[in-house]
């Protein structure tokens, strides 16, 4: 393994390893992650601040519950290719706050190879077998057709009772959510 | 100042940034502090909160400040211009802005709270051009009471509410504002 550190891996997929954050992926998150492209539905690139207090946000929810957002190492290269994991809701304002939710991106020269929804399904089968989440949520907006797409090839379905708005975003935010029983049915 | 910040006699008035957050958790979330406000918090829970309002600081949302002495390295409080969310809170208020603080322990007694809450109502009067600035609490709070009366503020009897999310002790919750005019007159 060329750059995950065996005592940080939290995950692996066929060709990731999902691992915990480190300090000095701060500089390779803004370089590789933070890009116009990659933020578009996600309120565009964001000032260094709002990366280092994500970073912080992950470790601690790590540190308290076990379970947080990491970073995406692709195996052949060790390079930071995405970032993406299980918290609890983290808007605001989302009417569901203690659900937990998956969430992702990927850099955009790793696009359409899969990666996400590889990483994805490792993340939901621990969520549901280690974490013990009930269900899990993922959030996103109409016009971020990837992310939904995505969520649907999951076995997440719509749930229009949780979706809210916030007034800084120009659309409504949307959910979706899938069962620990919907999930092991349709992987049987 | 251009970075956000706002700067008082003995204060200075920060961005909130991720390294706040070990002071935020041992001092912001104590009992002591969150006695009146739902009581003290997961710390994951307080950390996706800090992340929030970085993300909103620097994206036209809520600005909640860190306070810190100015002669000193010290935070000792923190004060916010939310958006009004309480799901329990008349529909005419969702969505006003909404001015709160919480100052740690060792650092109650002095006028902080007071001094850097008028600054941000100076911040949002002025250079905001807000009409309105809204506050909430409980009779129980009667420290936070006090101060929004020493702030100008006018009780709306008419538009407290019972909030759920709050125990019986700290109900109804009390709604206060704080017209542009009247803070004028006051400056």
């Amino acid at each position: 393994m060329v750059g995950a550190g065996m005592n940080d891996v939290v995950l692996t997929a066929p060709r990731l390893v999902l691992r915990r954050i480190r300090e000095e992926d701060l500089d390779p998150h803004m370089a590789l992650l933070n890009t116009p492209a990659v933020m578009r539905h996600l309120g565009g690139v964001q000032p260094r601040a709002v990366i280092a207090a994500k970073h912080a946000a992950a470790r601690e929810s790590f540190a308290a519950e076990g379970f947080g957002f990491m970073i995406m190492e692709e195996r052949a290269t060790g390079k930071v290719v995405g970032h993406c994991g299980l918290r609890r809701v983290a808007h605001p304002l989302a009417p569901n706050p203690c659900d937990h939710e998956i969430g992702w991106l990927v850099r955009e020269d790793r696009w359409r190879r899969g990666y996400a929804y590889e990483a994805m399904r490792a993340v939901v089968d621990w969520g549901f077998a280690v974490i013990g989440a009930p269900h899990i949520v993922a959030l996103t907006c109409e016009a971020n057709v990837g992310s939904w797409r995505l969520m649907e090839k999951l076995g997440m379905h719509r749930r229009a009772d949780l979706d809210f708005c916030d007034p800084a975003e120009p659309e409504p935010i949307i959910q979706y959510a899938i069962t620990k029983a919907q999930w092991e049915a349709q992987k049987s | 100042m251009g970075d956000g910040s706002l700067v008082t006699e003995r204060l200075i008035l920060r961005p909130p940034v991720a390294e706040d957050l070990p002071w935020v958790l041992e001092h912001m979330n104590t009992e002591g502090v969150m006695r009146h406000l739902a009581g003290v918090r997961d710390p994951e829970a307080v950390a996706e909160s800090l992340a929030a309002d970085v993300y909103a600081f620097h994206n036209g949302g809520h600005q909640r400040w860190t306070v810190w002495l100015r002669d000193g390295a010290a935070r000792v409080g923190r004060v916010g211009l939310f958006h009004l969310r309480s799901p329990a809170a008349p529909q005419d208020l969702q969505g006003q802005r909404e001015i709160g603080w919480t100052f740690a322990e060792m650092h109650w007694g002095k006028g902080y709270a007071t001094e850097a809450a008028r600054a941000v109502l100076t911040h949002a009067f002025g250079a905001l051009t807000l009409p309105v600035v809204w506050s909430q609490t409980s009779d129980s709070n009667a420290a936070s009471t006090r101060m929004m009366e020493r702030l100008g503020f006018v009780r709306r009897t008419e538009l407290g509410y019972v909030d759920p999310d709050y125990p019986p002790g700290d109900n109804p919750t009390t709604v206060w504002s704080l017209e542009a005019s009247a803070w004028s007159a006051r400056a």
